[in-house]
């Protein structure tokens, strides 16, 4: 997921996630649409299913296209700065969700993050510094 | 000054078609009752249609194609493609006589197919009025898909592709739709610029009557006062036309991209 998040923007909230979400061949019927009421609702924007995306703020766009992103059946997910415009006091409620969606799906989660911090859901980091790897892995204290 | 130079344009272009079109409405709607301008009104706006139609498949296909290539493609080959706008159209006529006529290429394809008409040439054919019409409209609606394809940010597309959707998924579901104000515009100038061809088909297809055809050989037999009640009707068609490109034009989702 890009930082400069996109919506797909002929289509509503809803259609947007209903898109990736029907790409993911393991949410199928009611199942889907409980997935995206489910996230929609942890990420508090269930009320705006409805809504034209260019209706939508900075950080209800990024939080929906996050929805999106943890919606598609990708095996690999690389989320640049996921938190840059979402209000302090969702911040938690992402992460959460990160962590919950990466013990749930067998997937790769990469995030990268020019301040990471100790809420962060990691398993490991990797630091880099001018576009170079500094150090190995290392497992992260909170994990 | 510009205001005043400008409002003599406008004058220019404005008052011929007004004065042209001072004809009673009764006159106007007699038309329709006249076997000759129905089958003439009927003959060129399906024609018309179709070419609208055809170039709107093979125009997205290309406009496609090269907004997805390096721009020195499009300036090598949009320039060759306008070629049929710059020539006199009885040229593009005469041009399109050499594929249509009896030994030409599309006639030999036909025959191959077992579709070559009785006469075993497609000249005076409504096939002959819809190719007139396509050669004439196609580079106008090439651009236009060109230019609608060139100005969706790629970043959808690389947004669908990611998100797990297919090339053709990609295309139908994201990319088409929003182009489709473009593509639907592009189409409807097409229509009005193939229904209002007149030098090309007068060579490939005198018969049937299309309206245009219709409307010089009344001219030149009848004079102007005949003719002036289908001239307004024609020039009403394209005030329609132009109404209906005004309301598919701009497209609001480049703005919001």
């Amino acid at each position: 997921m890009p930082q400069r998040w996109r919506l797909f923007p002929h289509w509503n909230v809803a259609h947007n996630l209903r898109f990736a979400a029907h790409l993911n061949s393991n949410l199928r019927g009611s199942k889907q649409r409980m997935r995206i009421l489910q996230l929609a609702q942890r990420l508090q924007v269930a009320h705006l299913l409805k809504r034209p995306t260019r209706a939508l703020s900075g950080g209800e766009t990024q939080r929906i296209a996050l929805i999106q992103t943890l919606l598609s059946p990708a095996k690999v997910l690389l989320l640049d700065e996921p938190l840059s415009a979402v209000d302090a006091a969702l911040q938690s409620a992402v992460l959460e969700l990160l962590g919950e969606d990466s013990a749930e799906y067998p997937r790769i989660c990469l995030i990268a993050v020019h301040r990471p911090h100790s809420g962060h859901p990691m398993q490991g980091t990797l630091p880099i510094e001018k576009g170079q790897l500094i150090s190995e892995a290392k497992p992260a204290t909170n994990s | 000054m510009a205001g005043i130079v400008g409002t003599l344009l406008v004058a220019f272009l404005i008052v011929p078609l007004v004065q042209l079109c001072w004809v009673s409405p009764a006159a106007i709607a007699g038309l329709f009752r006249v076997p000759e301008v129905r089958d003439a009104l009927v003959l060129t706006f399906i024609c018309a249609a179709i070419a609208a139609a055809l170039g709107l498949v093979f125009s997205a296909a290309l406009g496609y194609f090269l907004a997805r290539r390096p721009i020195w493609l499009s300036r090598l080959l949009l320039p060759l493609l306008d070629i049929p706008l710059l020539i006199p159209h009885p040229v593009a006529g005469i041009a399109l006589l050499l594929l249509l006529a009896r030994p030409g290429a599309l006639n030999q394809f036909l025959q191959w197919l077992h579709l070559s008409p009785d006469s075993g040439s497609l000249l005076g054919t409504p096939v002959a009025i819809v190719a007139a019409m396509l050669f004439v409209s196609a580079p106008y609606q090439t651009q236009v898909c060109r230019q609608a394809f060139a100005g969706v940010d790629p970043a959808y597309a690389l947004r669908a592709r990611t998100l797990g959707a297919g090339p053709w998924q990609t295309l139908f579901h994201v990319e088409l739709p929003l182009v489709r104000r473009n593509l639907i515009g592009g189409a409807a100038l097409a229509l009005a610029r193939s229904a209002s061809e007149f030098g090309a088909i007068l060579v490939v297809a005198y018969f049937p009557k299309t309206l245009p055809v219709l409307i010089y050989e009344k001219f030149s037999t009848q004079g102007l006062d005949a003719v002036r009640p289908l001239a307004a009707l024609m020039v009403l068609a394209g005030l329609l036309l132009q109404a209906a490109l005004h309301f598919l034009q701009p497209n609001e989702l480049m703005e919001h991209a």
